[in-house]
């Protein structure tokens, strides 16, 4: 038996469908509910004013951010710790909850909202405006779009497993708070060195002319190297929940 | 079946709870894990459980290093809490969510277990009973799992009185040569029939690991009139028929156990009883 172990890395798909079938079985209602609640929210809204969009990010994104919900207190947590599945099982469950099940769950909602609003007010609106939303949205869940959500997605992950009570909102002020600093930092130093900034601007200003140019020439390196950012990003942030999970003691 | 091997573990790093604490726990037995408040009875049921590491030594339950979580060994051990979750399910519906994750559950015995806590309805949602029969609910899921190892806290409480007879009923037939049941409890009286070896907590190190029968052979319990030689003497306590005593066995006298009085003499004189097991 080894002393330690970095990864366990045992993965059976009985145990993850068991895991599956345990969220739809207690979780349908509540999942019903807030789809119902988006549908109206599509249905009584101006699709192309964005509302029922923006709605329907906060949804996903609140949902993320409470993935690991079960940690939140202590009864429920040793329940959840104590199920017989591996701590990869656990976070692929989270995983597939988060990135597809709700992403999907969620736009199917939303999409029956506009379209219902579209069949039901056809006759007293222009059909254009109502249909033209659903073209909107095609660029709006671009795959790079889609990428970049899923980076802030798992962020939102990580915080629900590190912070447990109420890790929505204290994982939104901790990125708030990253953010602050930095442009505290960088104004800070350049307070500091203000002849820093020239140079740096100049330099700032080829680079950024160098940028449009090879961006106008490849566009998608550009977009290659996004995508790969977001992509560890994301792996990132589920490595970190994973080990968070594992060494979680209640 | 478990074994734990000099063990470190503390809240806070001024104060340790457990010190070089060693404890191994064979099956076929109904283990009783007394305490006084904040000895550390939980803890060590989580370390077992691995909800809680030891910050040195090694846990070993069923060969599997307890905080590793491996599935292979939770789904050979269920742990009942003293405060237990109910998710918002059914009765019926809890064995459709989580009986598949333990292979040798029994949905004939979790009917026959919740039959006998007089649980007829199994239509109504467990988190909208009372405590008492979430508690007889839970108790009739984790015997029908039918784990190897069983770790309870503190599972009388709550319980009406005869829910506790029952308790006692369902676990007398429950128990089976390859299961370790392990009970951390303060109502000793309800459990006095159940257990057939005591392990006592105290400062953070195990002052008794003992079968019933080993402390009677040890150890005599005697109710006596008049004054008392308090030379002879490890413990008493005064009643109003008489003295409770309790005195080395040295002339091999049959006697009852008294959980309470044992429990109580071990506290008052624990060097003493030390010396005597370990002779």
């Amino acid at each position: 038996m080894p002393k330690f172990i970095i990864m366990d890395t045992s993965l059976s798909l009985t145990r993850i469908k068991h895991l599956l079938n345990r969220y739809f079985i207690e979780n349908w209602k509540k999942d019903l509910y807030v789809g119902l609640v988006l549908l109206v929210i599509a249905f009584a809204s101006n699709p192309m004013a964005g509302f029922s969009g923006f709605v329907y990010m906060v949804m996903v994104l609140l949902y993320t951010g409470r993935i690991f919900g079960n940690l939140a207190h202590k009864e429920s947590a040793q329940h959840y710790l104590m199920i017989p599945a591996s701590t990869s099982e656990k976070l692929i469950v989270n995983l597939f909850l988060s990135h597809i099940y709700y992403v999907l769950l969620l736009l199917v909602f939303l999409v029956s909202g506009i379209l219902l609003r579209a069949f039901i007010l056809s006759p007293f609106c222009e059909t254009f405006n109502c249909f033209s939303f659903l073209d909107a949205k095609k660029s709006m869940f671009s795959f790079s779009s889609y990428v970049s959500f899923l980076s802030f997605q798992s962020i939102l992950a990580f915080g629900s497993v590190y912070f447990r009570k109420n890790a929505f909102i204290k994982t939104l002020l901790s990125i708030a708070a990253f953010f602050f600093f930095l442009v505290m930092l960088v104004i800070f130093i350049f307070r500091l060195n203000p002849d820093s900034l020239t140079p740096l601007m100049d330099e700032f200003k080829v680079m950024q002319e160098s940028f449009m140019i090879n961006r106008m020439l490849n566009y998608k390196t550009s977009f290659c190297i996004s995508t790969i950012i977001y992509i560890v990003i994301t792996c990132f942030f589920w490595m970190l929940s994973y080990f968070r999970l594992r060494e979680t003691e209640v | 079946m478990i074994e734990i091997k000099s063990i470190e573990f503390a809240y806070s790093k001024k104060q340790k709870l457990f010190q070089d604490l060693n404890l191994s726990m064979q099956n076929g037995h109904i283990y009783g894990l007394l305490g006084k408040n904040g000895a550390g009875k939980t803890s060590l049921l989580k370390i077992l459980s691995g909800l809680r590491f030891p910050q040195k030594g090694s846990v070993e339950v069923l060969a599997y290093r307890a905080e590793f979580r491996k599935p292979e060994m939770l789904r050979e051990i269920y742990f009942l809490p003293e405060e237990i979750f109910t998710p918002m399910l059914k009765i019926r519906q809890l064995t459709n969510v989580y009986a598949s994750f333990y292979p040798n559950f029994s949905l004939e015995q979790y009917n026959a277990y919740l039959e006998e806590f007089d649980i007829t309805n199994r239509d109504l949602y467990i988190n909208k009973l009372s405590h008492g029969q979430k508690k007889k609910v839970q108790i009739a899921y984790a015997l029908a799992c039918n784990t190897k190892i069983l770790l309870m806290d503190e599972p009388t409480n709550g319980l009406d009185i005869p829910s506790k007879s029952i308790f006692r009923k369902v676990m007398a037939s429950a128990a089976t040569e390859d299961r370790l049941v392990l009970i951390s409890t303060h109502q000793v009286r309800d459990l006095h029939s159940l257990i057939d070896s005591i392990i006592i907590l105290d400062n953070g190190e195990i002052v008794v690991n003992e079968p019933d029968e080993r402390i009677t052979q040890k150890l005599c319990f005697q109710a006596v009139d008049g004054d008392v030689d308090e030379k002879e003497v490890l413990y008493f306590e005064e009643n109003l028929r008489g003295n409770l005593i309790v005195t080395e066995n040295k002339h091999q006298i049959d006697s009852h156990l008294d959980l309470e009085l044992f429990f109580n003499a071990v506290m008052a004189n624990k060097k003493r009883i030390k010396e005597i097991f370990n002779a």
